[in-house]
């Protein structure tokens, strides 16, 4: 199977930023990995359709959200990811930023779905409120409400509150 | 982007680590050839199904077959051809030895669930196993699977007497499990089997936000190519394993215990590499110095992990329990290979340990600081009084470091500190306990039997 042409330069320039924004919405690397290559794989067919009607890292990360909502809507027979694993890899640099990391881990667990794809898109992935909403399907507006709803909910949660004023760097 | 939501996104971009395995464009075009592949297959099997649908349908409405080929198809159809290199079958639980012990972790149950192929034929297990915990008559419980690892490994075949093992866990439990409760355990097309554990159920565990009956979720199966054991506990000089290793592992200081329960395990080799097995194994020790406790056999307790690297989750043991008057707690971890026997890699500094056991005697409990300073033996008085500005703190016996512990209640008022101290606002009276449990800390331990220093302190805030 060749690649379509682009997407493998694609996929180079972007795959870190695509990890790391799905680590953020699933909890671990394991999933970010699968959730990131399931968005590509159903990009690829797409590709050429894709260039001339949308931005490609909008589709991508669109179908990351989408993907990342129905695994967390299934249960029993077909599960859904968790945000804690029970095994993680060790390579943590030391155990306060691990400590920091579950903390924010465990912050973003406790937002909504919506919630937590907007904190990620807008303020991680530093899309605009436009961008935004077009990944969601959403209007601005809403972006902007549950990005006010989110943001507040995070600054209440105890973890999150000494890291807020202190310096985060591992 | 609005100056209040900076802090958030300097904390996304600062935590989120870089991935540790880059993304391969290899895996995506497997991905697309198998999905090309999959879709081909259903049109494939759609057409034969067509037409066999309109091949069967006008002898189901009255032609007459003939025998000869009546026989012909039946051969065709059955069981596969000598030489055929069909797939084992997925193992039925039924016809499978399943085991089940759980282990109590930083508050979560864990266990090994051991199957065992007890049949004359070879059979596979193709998924991760599917939990259903019951209550005492039978019933599901309200509980929520999750999936800890989406990708899919190989197929574990299962010679006939062959173990695999998947590590299953149970997390944020309220209103289970119970004494009774057992757990249905399934895979796909295997059907299921309910199993009991061998080990007692620990008391509650609760988490906001979690179903009544918490968390489940399960690993892959994986091959165990020596006996996977139980886990258990084991006495300090015993020898076992190989018969030929006894295994004194190094001791973690009490003054570099991490303020996090986990435990962060590196290994050198990955005896995973070669499918083996590993077993971690852990205590808590204290040191004892000022001559007070009655020295006792150093417990550890064992645990298997099947992958590597891994942490485990220490927790204070709910039988010691160290007063930092004392020595304070030490943790040591090994990790051993389960199938030499052979320790692996070890994560702490030292060179003896002696068990103790707390007594009442001991106070356990904790008590206030104001401006970093301990107000002693102020549990069971009236109240004291503080003042605006006041940064009030918590010093626990155990040495939990845990900051957010404290919370009041009353007609004063209170702010939290960024440091976890809580500073008066107005003035009155208030209530102020420390959550203990938040530390992970034990109130059943022997020496948090005198209540006056676990209890509330009561403070009066002057302006």
């Amino acid at each position: 199977v060749r690649a379509p042409e682009g997407f493998g330069e694609f996929v180079e320039a972007r795959s870190r930023s695509l990890l790391r924004s799905a680590w953020l919405l699933t909890g671990d690397w394991a999933a970010a990995q699968d959730l990131v290559q399931v968005a590509l794989t159903k990009t690829w067919p797409r590709w050429e359709h894709i260039l001339r009607r949308d931005d490609p890292e909008v589709y991508v990360r669109r179908i990351m959200i989408n993907t990342s909502n129905t695994w967390r809507r299934r249960r029993w027979h077909a599960e859904i990811p968790t945000e804690t694993l029970p095994e993680q890899a060790t390579v943590d640099p030391g155990f306060a930023y691990a400590e920091r990391r579950d903390a924010l881990q465990a912050a973003l667990a406790g937002l909504s779905r919506r919630q937590r794809a907007v904190i990620v898109l807008r303020y991680f992935d530093d899309l605009s409120e436009e961008q935004t909403a077009a990944v969601l399907g959403c209007a601005v507006g809403t972006v902007k409400s549950t990005a006010a709803r989110s943001l507040a909910k995070l600054r209440l949660d105890p973890a999150l509150q000494g890291m807020l004023t202190e310096e985060t760097t591992p | 982007m609005t100056p209040d939501a900076e802090p958030i996104s300097r904390l996304l971009h600062d935590l989120t680590p870089e991935p540790p395995v880059p993304l391969q464009l290899e895996n995506i075009a497997l991905r697309v050839r198998n999905r090309r592949s999959r879709q081909a297959a259903s049109a494939l099997t759609f057409a034969v199904l067509t037409i066999a649908v309109a091949m069967v349908l006008p002898r189901s409405l009255g032609q007459h077959t003939n025998p000869a080929t009546s026989h012909d198809t039946a051969s065709t159809n059955g069981t596969a051809p000598s030489g055929s290199t069909a797939p084992a079958p997925v193992c039925q639980t039924n016809a499978m030895r399943l085991g089940l012990a759980w282990q109590t972790v930083d508050g979560r149950l864990v266990s090994a669930l051991t199957v065992t192929n007890q049949t004359g034929e070879i059979c596979t297990l193709r998924s991760r196993p599917l939990l259903d915990p019951l209550n005492q008559n039978g019933q599901p419980l309200d509980t929520q699977q999750v999936q800890p690892v989406p990708a899919a490994p190989a197929p574990v075949a299962l010679r006939p007497g062959a173990s695999a093992a998947s590590s299953v866990y149970w997390s944020d439990w309220c209103s289970g499990p119970q004494p009774g409760s057992t757990l249905r355990v399934g895979w796909l097309g295997g059907g299921s089997s309910i199993v009991s554990s061998s080990n007692q159920y620990p008391p509650r565990s609760c988490a906001k936000g979690t179903p009544p009956a918490g968390t489940v979720s399960s690993g892959w199966f994986l091959s165990l190519l020596t006996p996977p054991g139980t886990a258990r506990t084991v006495t300090e000089n015993e020898t076992f394993l190989n018969g030929q290793e006894t295994i004194q592992p190094p001791v973690r200081p009490a003054t570099d215990f991490p303020t996090t329960p986990r435990q962060a395990l590196a290994l050198a080799t990955s005896p995973l590499a070669n499918g083996g097995t590993v077993t971690v194994e852990y205590g808590l020790y204290s040191n004892n110095t000022a001559g007070t406790y009655d020295p006792k056999p150093l417990n550890k307790t064992r645990l298997f992990f099947q992958r590597v690297p891994a942490y485990i989750v220490v927790t204070r043991s709910p039988t010691l329990a160290f007063p930092t008057s004392q020595s304070g707690p030490g943790v040591a971890v090994t990790a051993v290979d389960a199938a030499t026997g052979k320790p692996l890699g070890t994560s702490g500094e030292g060179t003896s340990q002696t068990s103790a056991t707390p007594t009442p005697a001991d106070n356990c409990g904790w008590t206030l600081t104001v401006n970093g300073t301990n107000v002693t033996s102020i549990h069971g008085q009236t109240s004291i009084t503080v003042h605006r500005g006041d940064r009030l703190g918590v010093t626990v016996t155990a040495g939990c470091k845990t900051p957010t512990l404290l919370s009041a209640t009353g007609t004063a008022r209170f702010s939290r500190n960024s440091d976890g101290t809580i500073t008066p606002t107005t003035a009155g009276n208030a209530e102020i306990s420390a959550d203990l449990a938040a530390c992970g800390i034990h109130t059943t331990d022997p020496c948090f039997a005198n209540p006056a220093t676990l209890g509330p302190i009561r403070v009066t805030v002057e302006l």
